[in-house]
């Protein structure tokens, strides 16, 4: 671009500095959203995998149990029979710390010496303890080393105590030392460690004798590597395994990469709206120049000249927006990540994340994003105004004419493109991203329908409205005379709205589906469990509480649950429940079974199992006599019988149910991870609680609940999970109505000159405020109509498609009718909110003014 | 605040009317303590150069501009005492306005566009079609009733303007360059249909011009000269 257009440019920014300012704070807005979204998603899956990851940083494989822990035999084989160098062992598990309010600590036991072998030199927190921290660590017992985020929060000193508790057992331990974490890459996930000596850990974790997994470095790439690797495999015992570090790291994160979905479908989808919004405000910036264009182009500047101008402004407007909105996703991204934490530290595991990972790539994808959506927003009215002529430089009536001859192809692209869409639904297939291609394939084919709709609408309003008159017959003529505004605007609200209305609905659903399989499921009076620091956990109860249990007055009966989390080659990560009579079969509702109710216990007790929705749908398992699944046990491999399929929104990772007896009859596991106690008068169920709470005072961390009061926590937990998505909706609603905002005053300033002439001839300004009204609520209107078919559609795929790939759980489609009502209603309020300040300004202006002929 | 004044033939009274406007400082004076008036039914044509304040004093007789200092009226009625809204109703019922450029309103038919003044009042449907219909019968357009300003000629344009300036019976046509858009013989057309209709309905038309033919039909010609209109 020359030198003199360069001039008109920066003058143009000077004189109205603040629409380059709406400009640059619309690119913002939608570049802070996608960069926040990116670091939340980004630093709780990293925290996730590194907490995975534990201290070494450099090891490949991990040696692990199939379902759980195995003899440290195989350590001491591997590394004093085979010779393995680079070889750590390790046992762990969550533990909670009663004289902190029970906080959930990840418990670390390793053999120091062993591991530091693991350490970059840099990156380790450990060379910075002394040596003779280190020795008090392996041969003082009952010593810890404690990460820093504790000491800090909670105000821990060397020398203090800790009283931990896992399951029944409990232990208390000194803390020696601080991990000393400062700039260390790892470490920014370190929060909530605790690190001890192996045999301290085991003690607490009643794991004697016993290792959670062994961690090594080998490279399979050398001949030693590989035939080290060899002699390995050749050694273990059938249930251990060895496995490479980022295969194990892959199948753990898939238990976040449903929630992980959401957040990045949400991105997506704020990206799309945040794409309508910078068009909206680039067209907005060109049309204000009307004037200078044409008089640039009268006097020979080439349309290539002017076109260059616009998008070269466009991208150093694209480049300082997105720059500021970077920093604000950084800022943005930072509360994001604490809402993203406590959802994933419900749903999934006890994840601490201290500080939040701002990687080159976010910023790198948040740059270009503002930027490519910028200059892709800038090329239309960048074309159009280069075709600009002196003679109507004051008329769109040349494009708008295009425009509306044009509309019947874009209904047309529309119709094909949502029509894709369905057939991308459609295809046999398990893909997460194809489905979330789909949505967008609609929601972009919805965009180009609507112009004919609105159209289609319009006419239908104009024929309703004329017996009232001419001026609210002439509203929705208007409305379709500037199509190629006020359909941009409808588009982007609708597209808004529905995204609103299809979560809406979507965790509508959800939510009733899960009251309702709450009431079904639990079926005891009163729940004792322990305080779980998460689901991976395998602390229990040692059996004798029962008996304290059926002692106290006022119990019933009793019922046990024992859950321990199964690592399977064949079934991947998933949940094995055993359960006694009362909790098995009783009120669950089944997507298929093959017996009644009384038969399917017999023939639970003897070798048949019965699993989760989610467990059947992530296996291909079909419903249908004849299934068998394949376990490790302690007795061997065993062969059990799928005899029922039944729904559970409990656990993402799927559910294989167990009878009680057969399970202590293949697993040297006496634990008890809850109880559900039956009363023996149904009115005394508080009372009942408050016995068990005197009765149970020894165990110092159960948590005992009436089945109200576990409901209630219950959906507690399920909306918190959902504060996120909530708190986007509002983001993408705040994108659109500026959107809208910016397109409507665009509209208006295209249209002074008609309002000068309807002024000249006599019309008043509350008569013209009237029509605008009108105009911003027909604009509304349809918006909020279009938006509730829409939006039934997406909330149908994310309800029966998206959700269901992600979690294999089906949901109970429900809706509401204050969902429509909502929809309808945002919809109304963001475009009459949005046009009362044109129209204010409207009214203000100088008819003379407006009227001007040039 | 309409206040009386004696003469019930003059319609259009200047009392040392003035305007200007500041520009970087300078004042430029526009309409420079004017003093004239018009009677009913008088054809007046103003000739002047470029920026000499044609539009100008149009604007202040329509109540779209305001005067810096001295009185209009518009028969009894002070236009500098008025509101906003008052001087919008005066627009509406006692001014017709013909522009160079048209200005129709593309969302409306041509009978919708001449009818919107009167739909303005809040008269309805039949009783503002009636008019309507009449009034583009006698521009001639009484066949293109419900066809769209964009399918018209320039000169087609022009007429449903005229039709639409006379449909609240006004007492006075402001013309600004009615035909400064549209070729020789149309502009000569239309010229003629202003004059005919104008004459017929007795109504005072104000009409600034560059078209030397106008002085030809006019019964008074002024020429704007340094804020002053100076009589031919
Ligand atoms: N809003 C305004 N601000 C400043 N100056 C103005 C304004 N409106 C008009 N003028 C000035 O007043 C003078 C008269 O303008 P006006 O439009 O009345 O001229 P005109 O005789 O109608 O010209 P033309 O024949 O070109 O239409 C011009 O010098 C113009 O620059
Ligand atoms: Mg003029």
């Amino acid at each position: 671009m020359n030198y003199p257009l360069l001039h008109v440019s920066i003058g143009f920014i000077k004189r109205h500095l603040l629409q380059s300012i709406l400009l640059v704070i619309g690119i913002t807005f939608g570049v802070a959203l996608i960069v926040s979204v990116d670091i939340a998603n980004q630093s709780a899956s990293r925290s996730f995998s590194i907490s995975k990851e534990i201290l070494s940083t450099k090891s490949t494989h991990h040696i692990l149990g199939a379902y759980s822990d195995f003899d440290e035999e195989i350590y001491n084989h591997l590394k004093l029979e085979l010779g393995i160098e680079n070889i750590a062992p390790i046992v762990e598990d969550y533990v909670n710390i009663s004289n902190l309010n029970d906080r959930a600590v990840r418990l670390l036991g390793t053999d120091l010496f062993a591991d530091l072998i693991f350490y970059d030199t840099q990156n380790s927190p450990l060379p910075n303890l002394s040596q003779s921290t280190l020795s008090e660590l392996i041969t003082k017992p009952s010593t810890a080393l404690i990460s820093s985020d504790i000491a800090q929060s909670a105000g821990i000193k060397i020398g203090d105590v800790l009283n931990l508790s896992y399951g029944s057992e409990t232990l208390d331990v000194e803390v020696i030392g601080v991990l000393d974490e400062q700039d260390s890459e790892l470490s920014k996930s370190l929060g909530g460690l605790l690190l001890t000596d192996i045999s301290t850990a085991q003690e607490l974790l009643g794991k004697v004798g016993l290792l959670s997994q062994i961690d090594l470095v080998i490279d399979e790439e050398t001949a030693d590597g590989g035939r080290a690797l060899q002699s390995i495999k050749n050694y273990l015992p059938s249930g251990v395994e060895i496995k490479r570090k980022d295969v194990l790291l892959g199948s753990a994160k898939s238990l976040t990469r449903s929630f992980e979905l959401n957040l990045t479908a949400l991105s997506l989808l704020a990206l799309f709206v945040g794409v309508f919004l910078i068009y909206n405000i680039v067209s907005f910036s060109v049309i204000q120049r009307r004037s200078i264009i044409g008089t640039l182009s009268s006097i020979g500047t080439t349309h290539r000249q002017i076109f260059k101008m616009i998008m070269a402004e466009a991208l150093g407007i694209g480049i300082i927006g997105s720059i500021i909105g970077v920093v604000g996703g950084i800022f943005l991204g930072r509360s994001i990540v604490g809402l993203v934490t406590r959802s994933i530290n419900d749903l999934y595991y006890t994840l601490t994340v201290t500080n939040f990972t701002v990687s080159p790539e976010t910023i790198a994808k948040g740059l270009l994003a503002g930027i490519l959506a910028t200059l892709f927003a800038a090329v239309v009215p960048a074309f159009e105004a280069s075709r600009l002529r002196p003679i109507n430089i004051l008329r769109r009536s040349t494009f708008e004419g295009f425009f509306l001859k044009s509309i019947r192809l874009f209904g047309v692209i529309g119709i094909i493109v949502i029509a894709l869409g369905y057939i991308v639904i459609i295809l046999p297939t398990k893909s997460l991203i194809l489905s979330l291609l789909s949505v967008f394939l609609i929601l972009f084919g919805a965009s180009l329908l609507v112009p004919i709709c609105t159209t289609l609408l319009m006419s239908l309003f104009s024929f309703l409205l004329s017996p009232i008159g001419l001026i609210s017959r002439m509203s929705p003529r208007n409305v379709i005379r500037s199509s190629s505004r006020t359909a941009v605007a409808i588009a982007s609200l609708t597209v808004a709205i529905s995204v609103i209305l299809s979560v809406s609905i979507m965790i509508g659903s959800f939510r009733s589906t899960v009251v309702s399989w709450l009431d079904s499921a639990l079926t005891a009076d009163v729940f004792i469990s322990i305080v779980a620091p998460n689901i991976s956990s395998q602390a229990g109860l040692n059996p004798q509480i029962i008996d304290e249990v059926l002692n106290t007055s006022g119990v019933g009966r009793v019922a046990t649950v024992r859950r321990v989390l199964y690592n399977s080659p064949e079934y991947g990560l998933f949940n094995l429940v055993a359960v006694t009579e009362d909790l098995a079969t009783e009120n669950r509702e089944f997507v298929w079974r093959e017996l009644d109710n009384d038969q399917l216990w017999n023939q639970m007790q003897k070798n048949s199992i019965l699993i989760s929705e989610s467990f059947a749908y992530r296996n291909n398992i079909e419903p249908g006599a004849g299934t068998a699944i394949e376990l490790q046990t302690d007795e061997g491999i065993k062969e059990f019988e799928v005899t029922g399929i039944y729904y559970d929104y409990g656990a993402q990772s799927g559910v294989l149910l167990i009878s009680d007896d057969l399970y202590r009859s293949l697993w040297q596991d006496d634990k008890i991870t809850s109880l559900g106690v039956y009363v023996s008068q149904i009115n005394n169920v508080e009372k009942t609680v408050g016995e068990l709470r005197t009765s149970l005072s020894g165990y110092s961390n159960l948590v005992i609940r009436s089945n109200n009061n576990l409901k209630e926590s219950a959906i507690k937990t399920f909306d918190r999970t959902f504060t996120v998505t909530s708190a986007l909706r509002i983001l993408i609603a705040i994108v659109a109505f500026i959107s809208v905002l910016s397109s409507l005053m665009a509209l208006q300033l295209e249209r002074e000159r008609e309002f000068g002439v309807y002024r000249a001839i006599g019309m008043t300004i509350s008569q013209l405020r009237k029509m605008l009204f009108l105009e911003n609520g027909l604009i509304g209107l349809a918006s909020g109509i279009f938006s509730i078919p829409l939006g039934l559609a997406l909330s149908l795929i994310l309800i029966y498609v998206i959700n269901l790939r992600s979690f294999g759980w089906t949901l109970n489609f429900s809706i509401e009718p204050r969902y429509f009502i909502e929809a309808l209603g945002i919809a109304l309020v963001a475009s009459i909110a949005a046009g009362l300040y044109p129209a204010y300004l409207i009214g203000k202006e100088d008819v003379g003014k407006l009227i001007r002929e040039e | 605040m309409p206040i009386e004044h004696s003469d019930n033939n003059i319609n259009l009274r200047f009392v040392n009317l003035s305007k200007f406007y500041t520009e970087a400082g300078r004042e430029i004076k526009v309409i420079d303590n004017l003093n004239v008036e018009f009677n009913q039914g008088e054809v007046v044509a103003l000739i002047g150069k470029s920026g000499s304040g044609k539009t100008t004093l149009l604007n202040l007789i329509s109540g779209i501009d305001h005067p810096d200092s001295g009185e209009i009226w518009l028969g009894n009625t002070l236009l500098n005492d008025l509101s906003e809204e008052e001087l919008t109703l005066i627009r509406r019922n006692r001014v017709g306005i013909v522009f160079q450029f048209f200005n129709l309103i593309p969302t409306l038919s041509v009978i919708e566009n001449v009818s919107l003044p009167r739909e303005l009042n809040g008269s309805q449907g039949i009783n503002s079609r009636a008019s309507a219909e009449e009034l583009l019968t006698r521009v001639g357009l009484g066949d293109r009733l419900n066809s769209y300003p964009d399918v018209l000629s320039g000169g087609e344009q022009q007429r449903v303007a005229i039709a639409r300036a006379l449909i609240n019976d006004p007492d006075i046509i402001l013309a600004d360059e009615p035909t400064g858009n549209l070729d020789e013989d149309t502009a000569k057309e239309i010229l003629e249909l202003i004059l005919e209709v104008t004459r017929e309905a007795e109504k005072t038309l104000i009409m600034a011009t560059h078209s030397n033919e106008v002085i030809n039909y006019a019964d008074k010609v002024y020429t704007i000269h340094n804020g002053n209109l100076i009589p031919e």
